[in-house]
Parts: C-alpha cells; sequence; structure tokens
C-alpha cells in the first residue's frame, strides 16, 4: 500500500504508514498543513487503495450536523417516515477543512467518529466496519473558521503534520505527473474484510512490564508538567497503546519495542495536551512531548521483549 | 543544507605529495626499498586524507529546520542541533562554531570570544558512520530580541591531521530565539469595563445573544412571541420561554508610540524607557488575554505589507497572545518609526469597534481625534509612567493629554 500510495505522493511513505496504524489501530486522522502539501490527495489516495466505500464532506459554516449524520423525512409516497443517512455512513470518510464548520457540526462529526454509530431521532445505527475519518485542516487561515475544541481533540488518534516534500523528491513529483494523473490508476490493495482481519490481528502484539512502565511514565509526565494544564486523558492511554500494536505489527513484530514509542508520542500524544498559559507561550505541544521523551529513561532492549 | 567548504591546510597537502614524488624518484634513482615504500606510505597518507575530506564534506548534513525557540528573559530552554552523518566513515576531531546575537547566551558552552552584539562557541564534536546526533545546548535569555545564528561552521580534521576543511552554511540558520519582554503591571486595569452588545458570556450583561439559547423557563405575562420555545413548549405540554446567554463585547485597541519623549530619554535613557513601554504593552495583552478580552496592537514602525506599520489584527486566546509577545520581542530601536498621529489617522479612517483604546508612550496627537472616538464610544485611556510604576488615565473629551 506504502509503494502503491508512493506513486501518487511522493516523499509521503511515513504520513501513509501513520494512516495505516490508524486505520489498524480503529482511530482517526487529522492532517493538519498549509495548502498545496497534498493533505486531500493523501486522504483520496488512502480511500483508493481500500475496496470499500468513500464519502467527501467539505465543511463550510453552512455545513449543518443533519448534513453530516442524515435526515428522517416523510416519504410522500409511501407515507412512511425513512431515514436517509449522511455521508457518514461509509468506510473512508474525508472530512475537508473540518475547522470551517461550526462547532455544532464538528461536535455531531466528533461523537460519531467516538462512538461509531450514528443515531437519527430515534434510530440508532452502527457505522460500517472498517470506518476511518480523515480530517484536513489548514492552520493559516482564521477568518471564518471555528479551531476544534482543544478537549475534543483526543477523538483524533493522530495528528500529522504533512510537510514540504524534499527538493529531490519535488524533481520526482514533477516528472511523475507531467503525463499523466498517477491517482487514475491507483488499484485496491485490501479489502475491507482484509483490513477487519489485520484490526483483530494486531491485538495480538505484546508490551511486556518496562515497555508499560515506560507508556505509563510518559502519559505521568504529561499531566505533571508545570507546562501542561490538561494532560493525556486515559483514552489517550489506551489510543497510545493500541497504535503502538499497529505500529510493531506493520513492521513485523510481535511486540513493542521503545522505539516504537519515541516514534509514535509526537503524534499521537502531542495534540491531547491541553497548555498551560505559561506553557503556551514557551513551547510548542510537540516540543514539550520531546523534551518529555528526553527526560524519561528509556528501558533496556533485553526487557523490552521478555514475556 | 549547502555548505561552502575551505581546505585550511591545502599547502600541507601539496608539500606532503610533493615530497612522496621525490621520494619515489630518488628510491628508483638510488634504487632503495625503504625510501621507495616511505614515499608510497607519505603519498597514499595524502591521497587518503584527500579522498577522506571529500567524502565526510558531502555526506554531513545539517537539516536546517525552521523552528523558534520561546523564553522570557532569566528562562533557559534546550536547543537540540541535530546534524546526520551519511558516509560510512567516522567523524573525528570535529568542531562546530556559532556565531549568536547576545539577546541569548549558551550556559553549556563558554564562550571562545565576546564580541560586542555577538558572541562565538566552538564545542568538539564527533561522529560515527551513519550517525544522527543531537547536540544539546543550554540556551538562556539575556534581553528582550530575536537571537539569530549569524554564523555556522563546522571544522572537520582527518584522522592524521594532516589536513582540515572549514564547512560554512551559505544559508542563513532558520532557528530563531524569541526573548519575550518582561511583563510589567500597569495599575488601573482592573476598573476598564465598557459594556456593549457582543459575544463575551457575562450574566450580569443586559445584551443577550440570540443565537445562543442556554435554557427555557416558564413563559410568562409580557415575554415576547418571538421568545417562545416552540419545540420545548410541544414537549413539555405548556408554554416555555427561551433563555439566551447574557453576552456583551469587549476589545482592547492598544497603540504603542516607539518615538520616544526627548524629556523623559534625558531622565530614564533611551533604551530603558523603550523597554519599559512595550514591558507595559505585554502585560496589558496578558491582561487581556486572562480575562478572555480581543484585542489589536498599532505600532508605528514602519512596515511593508497592506498595512504601513505594525499592526497585530484583532485576536484572543493564548496563541493571539504568543503573537502579540513575538511581535513585541521584534521590536527594535534601530527600526524605521512613523509619526503617531499618521498611524492613528489612518486608524480613524476604519470605524471603531474596540470599547477600550490604550496610549502608550509619548502623545502628541490632536485632540479632535480622541474626541472624534470618544463620541464613537470608546473609552481612551493612556499609560501613565512614573519613576517606577505605570498607571492607566483616563482620557476625557475636550481635554487634550498632557
Amino acid at each position: 500500500m506504502k509503494k502503491s500510495i508512493g506513486k501518487v505522493l511522493i516523499g509521503k511513505e511515513e504520513s501513509v504508514e501513520f494512516i495505516l496504524v490508524a486505520l489498524l489501530a480503529r482511530g482517526h486522522v487529522l492532517m493538519e498543513d498549509v495548502p498545496g502539501t497534498g493533505k486531500t490527495m493523501l486522504a483520496k489516495s488512502i480511500a483508493k487503495s481500500i475496496a470499500g466505500s468513500f464519502r467527501r464532506v467539505q465543511f463550510t459554516p453552512d455545513v449543518l450536523p443533519s448534513d453530516v449524520t442524515g435526515i428522517q423525512y416523510l416519504n410522500p409516497k409511501t407515507r412512511e417516515f425513512e431515514t436517509r443517512f449522511g455521508p457518514v455512513m461509509t468506510n473512508v470518510l474525508l472530512a475537508d477543512e473540518i475547522n470551517r464548520a461550526t462547532p455544532r457540526t464538528q461536535s455531531s462529526l466528533l461523537e460519531v467518529m467516538e462512538e461509531r454509530q450514528v443515531t437519527i431521532d430515534v434510530i440508532t445505527n452502527a457505522l460500517p466496519d472498517p470506518f476511518i475519518v480523515l480530517a484536513t485542516q489548514n492552520p493559516i487561515e482564521s477568518h471564518g473558521t471555528f479551531p476544534l475544541p482543544e478537549a475534543q481533540m483526543d477523538r483524533f488518534l493522530l495528528k500529522l503534520n504533512v510537510g514540504y516534500p524534499s527538493l529531490q523528491e519535488e524533481r520526482q513529483m514533477m516528472r511523475a505527473y507531467r503525463n499523466e494523473e498517477p491517482i487514475e490508476k491507483l488499484k485496491p490493495v485490501f479489502t475491507t474484510e482484509e483490513i477487519v482481519f489485520m484490526q483483530k490481528m494486531i491485538k495480538e502484539v505484546r508490551l511486556s512490564e518496562e515497555i508499560e512502565e515506560y507508556i505509563l511514565r510518559i502519559i505521568l509526565e504529561t499531566r505533571k508538567s508545570k507546562n501542561i494544564e490538561v494532560g493525556v486523558s486515559p483514552r489517550g492511554t489506551l489510543a497510545f497503546m493500541r497504535a503502538l500494536q499497529a505500529y510493531a505489527w506493520l513492521h513485523g513484530r510481535d511486540y513493542v519495542i521503545p522505539e516504537d514509542c519515541k516514534k509514535l508520542a509526537p503524534v499521537v500524544l502531542a495534540h491531547r495536551l491541553v497548555l498551560s498559559m505559561e506553557g503556551e507561550l514557551r513551547k510548542t505541544q510537540l516540543q514539550i512531548i520531546m523534551d518529555i521523551l528526553d527526560v524519561i529513561e528509556v528501558p533496556v532492549e533485553s526487557g523490552a521483549i521478555n514475556q | 543544507m549547502i555548505w561552502n567548504k575551505i581546505m585550511e591546510s591545502d599547502r600541507s597537502q601539496r608539500i606532503l605529495q610533493l615530497l612522496a614524488v621525490l621520494l619515489i624518484i630518488f628510491a628508483i634513482y638510488g634504487k632503495s626499498y625503504l625510501v621507495f615504500w616511505a614515499g608510497i606510505l607519505i603519498g597514499l597518507s595524502s591521497y587518503f586524507s584527500f579522498l577522506y575530506m571529500n567524502i565526510i564534506t558531502r555526506k554531513l548534513f545539517y537539516p536546517n529546520p525552521k523552528e523558534k525557540l520561546r523564553m522570557f528573559p532569566g528562562d533557559e530552554a534546550p536547543w537540540r542541533l541535530s546534524m546526520s552523518n551519511h558516509s560510512r566513515l567516522p567523524v573525528f576531531n570535529a568542531k562546530v562554531r556559532l556565531l549568536m546575537t547576545n539577546d541569548v547566551e549558551l550556559t553549556n558552552v563558554k564562550p571562545s570570544e565576546e564580541r560586542r552584539n555577538a558572541n562565538e562557541y566552538i564545542l568538539p564534536v564527533s561522529y560515527f558512520p551513519k550517525e544522527e546526533k543531537s547536540i544539546v545546548f543550554n540556551v538562556k535569555g539575556v534581553k528582550r530580541g530575536v537571537a539569530k545564528i549569524l554564523s555556522f561552521e563546522f571544522q572537520i580534521s582527518d584522522l592524521l591531521s594532516l589536513a582540515s576543511v572549514k564547512m560554512i552554511n551559505d544559508r542563513l540558520v532558520q532557528t530563531e530565539f524569541i526573548v519575550y519582554p518582561t511583563l510589567l503591571p500597569v495599575s488601573g486595569v482592573e476598573d476598564l469595563f465598557k459594556l456593549r452588545h457582543g459575544t463575551r458570556p457575562i450574566p450580569t450583561s443586559l445584551h443577550e445573544d440570540h443565537t445562543l439559547v442556554v435554557g427555557t423557563r416558564d413563559y410568562l405575562p409580557g415575554d415576547s412571541f418571538q421568545r417562545i420555545h416552540w419545540k420545548a413548549s410541544a414537549r413539555m405540554a405548556e408554554m416555555q420561554t427561551k433563555l439566551y446567554e447574557k453576552t456583551v463585547s469587549q476589545s482592547w485597541t492598544i497603540c504603542l508610540n516607539v518615538i520616544l519623549n526627548p524629556k523623559e530619554v534625558a531622565r530614564v535613557g533611551e533604551s530603558e524607557l523603550l523597554e519599559r513601554q512595550i514591558s507595559y504593552t505585554a502585560y496589558l495583552c496578558q491582561y487581556a488575554v486572562q480575562h478572555h478580552i480581543p484585542f489589536e496592537i498599532y505600532i508605528n514602525i514602519k512596515a511593508m505589507g497592506r498595512l504601513p506599520y505594525l499592526h497585530l489584527e484583532m485576536g484572543e486566546g493564548k496563541p493571539h497572545l504568543v503573537k502579540a509577545l513575538e511581535l513585541l520581542a521584534r521590536v527594535n530601536i534601530n527600526s524605521i518609526k512613523m509619526p503617531m498621529f499618521r498611524v492613528l489617522s489612518l486608524f480613524n479612517r476604519q470605524q471603531i469597534d474596540s470599547t477600550v483604546v490604550i496610549l502608550i508612550g509619548d502623545d502628541q496627537t490632536d485632540s479632535v481625534l480622541y474626541n472624534r472616538w470618544i463620541r464613537q464610544g470608546a473609552n481612551l485611556q493612556k499609560v501613565i509612567i512614573d519613576e517606577d510604576t505605570a498607571k492607566l488615565d483616563r482620557y476625557t473629551a475636550r481635554r487634550s493629554i498632557s
């Protein structure tokens, strides 16, 4: 899948890997970067690589919660109430420019993401499996946007900064797009059943006591730091664990190593932190997580793989 | 990063090469094996030294990330200088040389040279093959400003110290060290309060936001028809009236004049006076954010953007405070200034939305302008700076500020 998407998005292998982690860990991804860095293209490529359904919502301030979740309406022919589901009833949902939606609409989507079910009037329906939301937002636009509530950011398993390609990657990209559109050639790599099977498989990945201790010490440090007002929640701890299992599984291991924690902590934990006034003035969420990772002692390798 | 390479021991390399050739020629004529192999050895050493330098200088990589380290004066923060050696050869006897402006200092490295505006630091480093390593520096904020790395050099010697190369980066290091101004309190700021229809929730406000329904209560005779909550009334089978969030609008416009009053300069000193004015501005910004008050800043320093002066647009919250303090950190005494009345005249052309306008610094503006703002409903305040303190003084109409 990485190779396949690599033909469309050159130099985004790491981002693709992280999205796969989210897909296997049953999480959702928020991609944030300046316009034109390939956020939407990346989401579309992921959707095309999975043989499942794909929907897209372009958020604007006039999108209502019912436009996302669905409505119940009276069918004049049958004279019965019928439910029309919104775009959330899909396997891959691209929520483009999520920060342009009003807080009520954002909230309706965030609830669906967490509960994996949609309630329209009194009828509750489960969403298809797998279900992943790939949301994008543009950090430089401030007019006409509604920043996602800090407290609800932990509904996203990962927050990614897609970033600019290097000089060499951008040259490759120019050459790849000179005569054709590589996304049109993208074929599905996995079926939805295979992904559901893989989601079950990652639960077999082991975490040794030392790794558990290491994870917990990182989490506890986020709650104690003077720069942080609200640290990582227990939901964040579980999300981190599941992401680590998925990452280890993707790398062909049935155990987690400390390097996995170091790799994933910035993308899984940083956006869950609510910084204090003091902290916000001095550091970014990412800098604080990096500082914590520097401070916490890394368990030795022999301990990391015993079980 | 693209390096400019300067071979420092190029001459000794050539002497060695020449010596090797001479020894080999002498050995052939003199039929001496010992001299021949000595010549070969010297020649090979020189060649491998050249090869080593050539490979290493091409394979050392500094990503030059765009990063900002923010701190208050006296704060210390770690700064990681990451470099990677992509070659299969180790790097020994290398030195990193940094020339940093003295708004900050490194506390874990002693400066090798202290200049008027910058300090030079030299640090020995080594890299194993294919190693990526970060050197951690402790950076301490010394004075308000934006510190930069003026020069970043990497000096490598070969294993036998036969030759050395100085690698100088030809682009500016993108890391910035932002030292915020110290926050100095301004008394009287607590009294700034003026109610107007807006969005800030205040339970005692007379104004309501009709888009925010916070609940319902039983209908009372006299409640308007539009306030009836029909859906709730239907559910509860009795008439219900909507309750709205009670809100006010409160925003500040802070105008900082960096053209200093000559009398005050003579009394306090130019640099000290400017720093105090900036510190009072910073405090007002922090106070506004703590009390959820949106604010904007005007500074009479020439800018090349849409507006001909420095302006921070209206905003609120912690990220806005970071922007404000960063802007204040960038105010430089040597910047090109413009008369404050020109800034205020341009500001005057817009509709004044702020309920409070705060003037900091020398005031030479026509009072007609101020009277007009007051008529538009603004509360005009001036920061009066005494010996060690500052307080807000309200400007009343038809009286010029002395």
